[in-house]
């Protein structure tokens, strides 16, 4: 959890709790029976199922009205296959410095009956000093196949209350999965459930603390698919707490006193000596240009080559002045780094906060804290993103899983001499097809001499994501391995491939989003040409490489999430050998695509040329939707194996007449 | 005119641009970047002292290291985090470090303040690993590191091996062994011919000292699949031959005897305590089922991989000591040498003999003669041996059949237990190609322009296992087809599998098959009164072609053959019209061999490939790469139907 570094210990608008009684919290009262009662109920065939999973959270004032977090967490899984055994057999329990475990216990119950509690003194402890994390963890003993597993904990945490995110599905099936939230009767919390997860209810029978539950459930296994946003697709639930009826608080997780904080945090008034050194480290480092874009690109790759994201707890890490002076920060550090250079070279921008969408997708009308994972900046004269944390996004091009999102946008305004933040939830649109494009042009000819090798000149270039982790790096990359990545990418096309003379265009990482990224390369191969009696037989399609093919063997249920939008653009020149001709040239014509509303949103369209002896052919494709709806599949899939047909194409080359 | 001002003013701006950058960094940066242009990081002072001295009749050792490092470019600042391993064999102290960065004409100090501890649980489940991770400041190009610590190694055993090599140039490495003179050392050297190690010896009030010396070893390549850099890099092993104490010598590792009476000593008292009862009924229900003893071994082989789960304790010996059998069997779950315990036990219980067998896998370069010391081995098994026969049982992970050892220990020397001062060296075999096969029969129609069969493949050995441990890990029917359409796929990726069942799954000991069939649209390719057909629609031997840049050996895991055979039904009036020749290859390491027969309506087209090696050097490299280049061109050959005229 990123936004743990810089958001928990920046929380000191801690409300006041006014002290309301409670009872004995839940935990202190439940037992998981001596005698474990379950039913099995599934065939010999499956692997894997939850018997039961019960998570209990419960909010406490403790002595002098400190508020804890007890979370219980009960699991039952019957574990009938060799590898579920294995993926299960050892538990990890987390804890830090803000929490404790205060109880611990497991057992294996065996088909016979037979259970076997795991004694104390078996539960082992590790600590990583760096994280300020230790784990209490452990192995069940005597595990066969067909036993279950049983075990719960119990840790008391400092309260996490401004959004918190329970996954209750799995890929296997689960029954007696439940949730239960206790809360003093004055803390009135908000739920979301999503994916089809049924609503948490109010218990209002309970009398002297709230109480909101989900009863036991039955929950089907949710199978895994190709480019899905698999995790953001699992039922779960978001709790948070809303009001505070002691002390007439309302919306207390909203993002207006998030972004408060924030701001708070992130853009104060700088001490002179933090503005000296801030000055200092621009003087030193950075230069100004005429274009301010490029100053961005240039303070991002100086940033990102030269300050050590240690990605570590640590006072240091995080403090503006030391990572000036020792370029080595933790995410919080590098975050005020970033804002204080910004700002003094007075270049407009927004604090842009989101979630990666394959995990979870940002609700718009759901405010809560877990949504806030992810930073970048947002630049709103170009309408363009930075990621400050990514190590391998680049300016224009931020991480794709944060886009095609909305985000919580924190824009700095002043009025006279007051300066705020304001925050705004907007969609965070994807970046256009046109952007990331890889294109191709070849010259094909074949030897005089052997008509079964062909020689090949290929120009590559690349542009945006598909550039952006090559172009930004190139410096790293010395001699002989630019020779091996340019031999990777003649031999992906296809592995006998012989390279010979390359040559490496615009690799200079200030060049990225500016200029594609070229290389050009001669190589040769006999894999494109069959001989067939007296005709040839030229595999023309296998030029772009493999292309995938998808089948339509299940039903697809997830949505298609593509990382990004993307176009492919491939010319190929082919000289026809003398005293032959192309038999059977219509093969080369390809069209399919899919629009809505007039737009193209997929398409996979090729054809061809011939003057005298030169053919040329074309083949351009494009995605301009990563998000597809599963109705679409069928329309996307033909698209994309569109390519893979092309991609199988063989001209038959025949003596003329 | 105009053009020659501006080149001149651009060619300025450009020398201008130079001086400044060298200014920015010193000379000692400009003399190295110009000696190494694509090094990144230059080692320029490797130094160990290691004092090996006799305190009341007992060895203590403590070794101090010390390295300095300069960053050649910009990638410097990736490498600023740092983390140094113990145990509690191996203890650190008097950490320091510090980087240096060029300012202002001279070398800053920027020393580490913070140290930070981690259990590492990566490795083994519950073990006594331990890292000290810390960063580095500004580290940039041009910049410097200096680390320093002392490490007092707790077993005389341990004192571990020094490389001269690394995969960044070294400049000057020196290490220094300072012994009392009661101490007898000996050095074995490995891989030291290429580089110019010197040693110089000296004798100084009752101390000998060795000193190991190396200067301007240049970079070694990292590439993948190399059994271990022990293989590659330069070292030596230092062991301690003998000591006199009293007057008296004691022998610790002089020769193999004196490394096998320790680990005995570390296994002799293990399962002393009564049989559990249920691992004796267990026991028992398997000599009841089976007549032979070999049966017998098999069964309880079998059960040991099936039912005893892999998790790892290795903390201080118990790295070294198995755990009782009745203890490993009440847990279910253990490391290699809680199966050789276990299994050993229930060997005892059928009054059968097993052996305790210590071994080093594969990525370990050592013989035991040359290393009589724990780094020449890493695993432990037990041996059986019956009728002149050895089996191997290593019950560590599952689908090893009796009679095959794992692949990792394939070739290498078991160092096998006969009680109290007894035991002998054997090398365990290499499993032949013929044992892990891969054989696939088609039956093949051509409909319109799709060519469909009918196969049944049948998969032995080694390659068994990995699909077996590959079929563990499918969650659901739709991932096992995904799994079988491209593990069997033929020809390209329009290959489908229609249906497919399954025979032996899981089986230890027969062949697994799978009947299947399938369909690859478009495959054929039709032409006015033509029809054109590849039969090659499996080509491996392109899992054999090596990196031609390729600087080390490259290792295998297992010896290979794979044969295919398809009948192909000569569609309804058409007649051959070319048929392809039939080839055979053979150069001692590698066989190919693809063949053509026309019978009456079919053709039957044949290919088998094996190979024969685990390891190749790289004359053999180049030798297997030229072979598939003959090979290869037989792929593309293509057999040519013409419709009959009537």
């Amino acid at each position: 959890m990123k936004i743990k570094y810089s958001i928990t210990c920046i929380a000191l608008l801690l409300m006041t709790f006014l002290g309301f009684a409670q009872d004995t919290p839940f935990y202190e009262t439940y037992s998981w029976g001596e005698n474990p009662q379950y039913k099995i109920n599934y065939s010999e065939e499956e692997k894997l199922a939850t018997l039961k999973h019960k998570v209990v959270t419960e909010f406490v004032f403790e002595a002098q009205d400190q508020l804890v977090e007890y979370y219980l967490e009960h699991k039952m899984l019957w574990l009938n296959s060799d590898e579920s055994i294995e993926s299960y057999n050892k538990v990890y329990i987390p804890y830090g410095a803000s929490s404790e475990i205060i109880l611990n216990k497991a057992r294996v119950i065996n088909q016979d009956g037979t259970v076997l509690e795991l004694d104390e003194s078996k539960i082992l402890e590790a600590m990583n000093e760096e994280t300020g994390r230790k784990y209490k963890y452990f192995a069940f003993e005597g595990i066969e196949k067909g036993s279950v597993i049983d075990y719960y904990y119990v840790t008391k945490e400092d309260p996490d209350y401004k959004g918190s995110r329970i996954t209750l599905q799995k890929s296997h099936p689960q029954e007696k999965v439940s949730f239960d939230l206790f809360a003093p009767t004055n803390l009135i919390f908000d739920f979301k459930s999503y994916n089809g997860l049924p609503a948490v209810m109010e218990d209002t029978l309970m009398k002297d603390k709230l109480h909101w539950y989900l009863p036991e459930l039955k929950i089907k296994g949710l199978e895994k698919e190709e480019t899905a946003a698999y995790n953001a697709s699992k039922k779960f639930l978001i709790y948070k707490l809303d009001k505070n009826l002691a002390s007439n608080r309302v919306d207390i997780s909203s993002y207006s006193s998030t972004v408060k904080t924030l701001y708070g945090f992130y853009y104060p008034e700088y001490e002179k000596k933090t503005q000296k050194l801030i000055d200092g480290y621009l003087t030193k480092h950075l230069k100004k240009h005429e274009d301010e874009q490029q100053t961005i690109r240039n303070l991002e790759n100086y940033l990102k080559t030269n300050v050590f994201n240690s990605n570590t707890s640590g006072k240091e890490l995080s403090d503006l002045n030391s990572v000036l002076a020792n370029n080595v920060a933790n995410e919080t550090g590098l975050l005020k780094l970033y804002i204080a250079l910004l700002r003094t070279l007075n270049i407009k921008h927004e604090l842009v906060i989101t979630s990666n969408r394959q995990d979870l997708k940002f609700d718009a009308n759901f405010e809560a804290r877990n949504f806030l994972t992810e930073f970048m900046f947002y630049f709103p004269k170009y309408k363009t993103y930075l990621s400050p944390h990514e190590l391998d996004s680049r300016y224009g091009f931020p991480p794709a899983y944060f886009t095609d999102n909305y985000g919580l946008f924190i824009k700095e305004v002043a009025i006279g001499e007051f300066k705020s933040g304001i925050g705004k939830v907007k969609y965070i649109d994807a970046i256009d097809a046109e952007a990331s494009s890889d294109k191709m042009i070849l010259n094909v000819s074949f030897d005089t001499d052997d008509l079964t090798k062909c020689n090949v000149s290929m120009e590559k270039s690349m542009t945006g994501y598909y550039a952006m982790y090559i172009q930004p790096f190139m410096f790293a990359i010395k001699k002989e391995d630019r020779k091996e990545l340019v031999e990777g990418i003649v031999q992906g096309i296809n592995e006998s491939a012989v390279m010979d003379e390359f040559q490496l265009l615009n690799d200079d990482a200030d060049l990225f989003g500016v200029k594609p990224f070229q290389i050009n390369v001669d190589f040769n191969s006999s894999a494109f040409i069959e001989k067939a009696g007296r005709k040839y037989l030229f595999k023309v399609g296998e030029l772009i490489g493999p292309q995938m093919q998808i089948y339509n063997e299940k039903e697809r249920i997830l949505p298609v999430e593509s990382e990004f939008n993307r176009s492919y653009y491939r010319t190929i020149y082919v000289d026809i050998p003398e005293g032959f001709n192309v038999a059977n040239l219509d093969d080369i014509n390809i069209k399919n695509a899919y629009s809505e509303n007039g737009l193209e949103y997929f398409s996979f369209h090729s054809y061809y040329e011939i003057k005298g002896n030169k053919l040329k052919i074309t083949a351009d494709e494009f995605y301009r939707k990563n998000i597809v709806r599963p109705e679409l599949y069928e329309q996307y899939r033909k698209v994309i194996n569109s390519a893979a047909d092309f991609n199988k194409i063989t001209l038959v080359l025949q003596p003329k007449p | 005119m105009k053009q020659n001002i501006f080149s001149l003013v651009f060619l300025g701006t450009i020398f201008l641009g130079i001086i400044s950058t060298y200014g920015q960094h010193s000379s000692q940066y400009s003399e190295i970047k110009e000696e190494y242009p694509d090094a990144r990081i230059v080692r320029l002072k490797e130094e160990v002292e290691i004092r090996i001295s006799l305190v009341e009749d007992s060895i203590v050792i403590s070794k101090d290291y010390f390295e300095e490092k300069i960053y050649l470019d910009e990638t410097a600042n990736y490498g600023s985090k740092e983390s140094i391993h113990y145990s509690s064999f191996f203890e650190i102290e008097n950490l320091e470090a510090s980087s240096f960065s060029y300012e202002n004409g001279k070398y800053k100090e920027l020393k580490v303040e913070e140290f930070k501890e981690k259990d590492e649980l990566n490795k083994f489940f519950y073990d006594d690993n331990r890292t000290i991770n810390f960063i580095y400041p500004n580290l940039k190009k041009g910049s410097k590191t200096r680390l320093s610590y002392t490490e007092n190694i707790k077993n005389p055993r341990f004192l571990g091996s020094f490389y001269f090599g690394d995969f960044s140039p070294i400049l000057f490495n020196q290490v220094t062994l300072i012994v009392d003179e009661e101490i007898e050392i000996e050095f074995i050297k490995f891989n030291t011919s290429e580089i110019n190690l010197q040693l110089e010896k000296k004798h100084k009030r009752g101390k000998n000292i060795y000193i190991w010396k190396a200067e301007k070893v240049d970079q070694y390549e990292y590439e993948s699949k190399v059994p271990s850099y022990a293989v590659v890099l330069p070292h030596i092993i230092p062991k301690i031959v003998s000591y006199t104490s009293n007057g008296e010598k004691v022998e610790l590792s002089k020769d193999v005897s004196n490394l096998y009476d320790w680990y005995y000593s570390l296994i002799k008292d293990v399962n002393t305590d009564t049989s559990d009862p249920e691992l004796v009924k267990l026991v028992e229900q398997f000599i009841s089922m089976y007549d032979t003893d070999l049966e017998r071994v098999k069964a309880m082989y079998y059960w040991a991989q099936q039912n005893i789960k892999y998790i790892a304790f290795e903390y201080a010996l118990g790295g070294f000591v198995p755990r009782e059998a009745n203890d490993v069997f009440k847990k279910k779950y253990g490391d290699c040498k809680d199966n050789s315990s276990i299994l050993k036990e229930m060997l005892e219980i059928a009054g059968l003999k097993g052996q305790i067998t210590w071994l080093g896998t594969r990525s370990i370069p050592y013989t035991y003669e040359e290393v009589p010391l724990p780094i020449v081995d890493n695993h432990m098994i037990l041996s059986y041996t019956e009728n002149g026969n050895t089996y191997f049982l290593d019950a560590t992970g599952r689908y090893t059949p009796l009679g095959f050892p794992t692949s990792f220990i394939q070739g290498k020397e078991a160092l096998i237990a006969d009680g109290l001062g007894t035991y002998s060296l054997v090398k365990v075999p290499e499993v032949p190609a013929e044992k892990n096969k891969y054989t696939d029969i088609s039956n093949l129609t051509i409909i319109n322009n799709d060519l469909v069969g009918i196969a049944n493949a049948e998969v032995t050995g080694y390659k068994k296992r990995n699909f077996f441990l590959d079929l563990e890990d499918v969650e659901s029917p739709s991932q096992l087809k995904e799994y079988y359409n491209s593990e069997l796929r033929k020809g390209n990726n329009k290959f489908l599998i229609d249906s497919i069942s399954e025979k032996n799954k899981y089986e230890y000991d027969m062949n697994f098959e799978m009947d299947f069939s399938y369909t690859i649209q478009d495959y054929v390719k039709k032409l006015g009164d033509e029809v054109y057909v590849n039969l090659n629609l499996n080509k491996p031997i392109y899992y054999f072609k090596i990196d031609e840049n390729r600087e080390n050996d490259i290792d295998f895991d297992f010896k290979d053959s794979y044969s295919f055979k398809s009948v192909l039904q000569i569609p309804q009036g058409y007649a051959v019209d070319y048929l392809p020749e039939s080839v055979l290859i053979s150069n001692g390491l590698m066989d190919f061999e693809v063949s053509y027969i026309q019978e009456k309506d079919s053709i039957t087209y044949e290919h088998k490939l094996s190979s024969h090696f685990l390891k190749l050097n790289i004359a053999q490299q180049q030798e297997v790469n030229d072979f598939i280049k003959k090979a290869e061109k037989v792929y593309n050959e293509v057999i040519v139907f013409k419709e009959i005229q009537k």
